[in-house]
């Protein structure tokens, strides 16, 4: 529904005024035939009257037909056809009224259509006041006319009080019309634009599949054809399957015996060959003249599937992930319980590895709450001046410590001070390295930093295995992995660099990577140096608890 | 009896051979498939292969399928012993001809008794089983995932 649409006469009556002004003219056009011709033969001064008085209406009637036929869209012209046309019909009868006393009859008839017309289309009180205009306008014609001319004063009452029925009959159904007529051209509009804003493609078809319509979203549905689908049959351009069946509406729509009503899962092949999953619902309706249209609604879920895989992905990742800890710490376990007598070398192993194996699982545990709390909108950090020196130094040194033949060297000018969350920033740290020492082979890892314009920038280099575009441009996606194949040499469960990103997000800094197959990576976080907007929020204990473990526990592969 | 364990996880072999050395075997151990391979090619001959799948270099089914293709290798016995333990990869570890199943976490009696129970199995036998199972898990595996 448009508010700012100009007004427009209503359909019905556009009609009435175009009938009423057609009648006007040939009202005023026989009048002035009839003048004329009468002017020679009748008594002389009636004649000349109706023929001066029909020249003179004609032109005034015309202008109003010419008005009432304008476009629709001239509305001023539609109001003087509207409004001056009675006006006139009136002022022009009490004329012939007084004129013509022996034509009472057909001029009272003609008042009454005069006054119904105002009636019809002014459907307000000035109908009622261009009535009592005409019956005043009557009993003053009356009272100039010759005494012999007269009508009885009881017809004239009769008259009075026909023309107050009519009016307020006419004036009825006129507003009874124009509030179904509004309703229906609201209700109209307001289905138009459900049709053509809702985001589900609709698609109407006869019962032998003919496409008869489709809104913007069935267009866009069905691509390039989108334009030009109506008269196709629906299995061209529609073409669903369900699984590998194609789906044949020429002897009854297939969809809609599906009871559920909750729609059903069908795919349809797209321009590039990918199969578009759509979740499609048909109902039938009668059309106008009784015969069946079945409306199909279609829903695209790319989005959902895709997330849905995601999910299962993740699921499958992170079990095997958890699987393979649970499996030693339970191994163990129960080889210490059944061998009372182990040697205690053996003995010393197995513990170790129960205990590094538990902490590789809180590890990945603590990941897995960090990245739901993320997406979750939960995490909040506390932004404010940090030397970032500091941080990386410290992180760094814990990570030689940790992984031995790693070689990480820091490069980083003094001073460097920017607007992070300690925390949160020992854990980007941290898992940057945490990668670039897993996919490097053993080689050097490099971490930067410097200055940048009104920024601090921090790269962490390796000359690792390295991604190709596809995988360098979803590494920040959740639970993204370059390797899913079985060969895997790294495990995790793809939710590190998610973390790394979104925590980067959140303290207002940016992130990105250069990154070649076979030359390594480096990746970038640019973080504000002076305070950009209050980044800070409120319940954080739990946060940094969890960024606290997982800062600490880089050993783990997640 | 001799066992090969093969796994790229330092612990997991370490548990094994612990467990299985109690249990009376002999063990040797792999890192991968295609070091596995390579002690088989250089004629290390175990009574028994515990294979995982996921890991570095070759997998645990190429491994698998390039010990079945080898007519000398081709009738030992081999469990695997993974994480994957949806039906599609327990079908298709059984497809490639494997006598035993173990999903992990296992339970270390559990694994002495596959072990055992593959062992007292002749070759016919074990056919059977891998037919057996695979006529088990197929319906179970919609078309797509197989």
């Amino acid at each position: 529904v448009n508010p700012a649409a100009p007004p427009r006469i209503s359909d019905s009556d556009l009609i009435a005024m175009r009938a009423a002004a057609l009648v006007r003219v040939a009202v005023a056009a026989i009048l002035a035939g009839v003048g004329l011709v009468g002017a020679g033969r009748w008594d002389r001064p009636t004649g000349t009257l109706f023929a001066l008085i029909g020249l003179l209406w004609l032109p005034w009637t015309v202008l109003l037909l010419l008005a009432s036929r304008s476009r629709s869209s001239r509305y001023g012209q539609h109001q003087l056809a509207v409004h001056a046309g009675p006006v006139g019909d009136v002022a022009i009868l009490f004329a012939a009224q007084c004129l013509a006393p022996w034509a009472w009859g057909i001029l009272l008839l003609a008042e009454a259509l005069a006054v119904s017309v105002a009636a019809w289309l002014w459907r307000s009180r000035r109908a009622w006041f261009l009535l009592a205009c005409a019956i005043g306008l009557t009993l003053v014609a009356q009272g100039s006319v010759a005494a012999a001319d007269r009508q009885p004063a009881a017809l004239l009452a009769v008259f009075a009080l026909s023309m107050v029925g009519l009016t307020f009959i006419v004036g009825r159904i006129a507003r009874n019309h124009r509030v179904a007529a509004v309703s229906s051209h609201h209700f109209r509009q307001k289905a138009e634009t459900i049709l053509a804003r809702v985001a589900d493609g609709i698609v109407v078809t006869d019962g032998n599949g003919i496409v008869l319509e489709t809104n913007p979203a069935g267009e866009r549905l069905m691509g390039a054809e989108g334009p030009f689908v109506v008269g196709m049959p629906c299995i061209r351009a529609l073409g669903l399957h369900d699984g590998e069946r194609l789906l044949d509406c020429r002897k009854g729509c297939p969809l809609i015996h599906d009871e559920s009503g909750s729609g059903r899962e069908v795919w349809r092949e797209v321009a590039d060959g990918r199969r578009q999953p759509l979740l499609a619902t048909a109902f039938a309706v009668t059309d106008e003249q009784g015969g069946v249209e079945i409306v199909h609604s279609l829903r695209d879920i790319t989005r959902l599937k895709e997330a849905d895989e995601a999910k299962t992905l993740f699921l499958a990742t992170a079990s095997h992930e958890l699987k393979t800890p649970v499996t030693v710490i339970n191994g163990f376990a129960e080889t210490i319980l059944a061998y009372p007598d182990m040697p205690p070398e053996r003995r010393a192993q197995a513990v170790e590895a129960i205990r590094r194996r538990a902490t590789e699982l809180s590890s990945i545990v603590d990941r897995l709450l960090l990245s739901s709390k993320i997406e979750s909108g939960r995490v909040h950090v506390d932004v404010h001046p940090v030397d970032v020196r500091a941080i990386v130094m410290e992180r760094t040194t814990a990570f030689q410590d940790a992984s031995g033949r790693h070689f990480v060297r820091l490069v980083a000018d003094e001073g460097l001070v920017a607007m992070a969350d300690p925390l949160a920033l020992q854990t980007v740290v941290d898992h940057l390295l945490d990668n670039a020492v897993k996919y490097s082979d053993g080689g050097p890892v490099v971490i930067r930093g410097r200055r940048g314009n009104g920024t601090v920038e921090l790269a962490v280099s390796d000359i690792g295995i390295g991604m190709d575009e596809e995988q360098a441009r979803r590494c920040f996606d959740k639970f993204w992995q370059a390797e899913s194949t079985d060969v895997r040499r790294f495990g995790g469960t793809g939710i590190g660099l998610y973390i790394v990103s979104s925590l980067v997000d959140a303290m207002g800094g940016q992130i990105s990577v250069e990154t070649a197959v076979g030359r390594g990576s480096t990746f970038t976080v640019t973080l504000p140096q002076t305070a950009a907007e209050d980044a800070a929020g409120g319940d954080q204990a739990g946060i940094k608890d969890l960024m606290r473990h997982v800062g600490a526990l880089s050993g783990g592969n997640v | 009896m001799k066992a090969l364990v093969v796994d790229d996880a330092p612990d997991i072999r370490l548990l094994a051979d612990l467990v299985l050395s109690m249990a009376g075997f002999s063990v040797s151990a792999a890192s991968s498939g295609g070091e596995a391979l390579r002690k088989l090619a250089g004629g290390e001959l175990p009574d028994i292969i515990l294979l995982d799948v996921q890991m570095p270099d070759v997998d645990g089914w190429e491994t698998l399928s390039r010990v079945r293709s080898d007519p000398r290798t081709a009738n030992l016995p081999v469990v695997l012993c993974t994480v994957k333990g949806l039906p599609e990869d327990t079908l298709k570890g059984w497809s490639l001809g494997c006598d035993g199943y173990m999903s992990k976490p296992f339970d270390i009696n559990g694994l002495v008794e596959e072990l055992n129970g593959v062992l007292r199995r002749d070759m016919k036998q074990r056919l059977a089983v891998r037919q057996a199972k695979v006529d088990e898990l197929r319906p179970l595996v919609s078309p797509s995932q197989q």
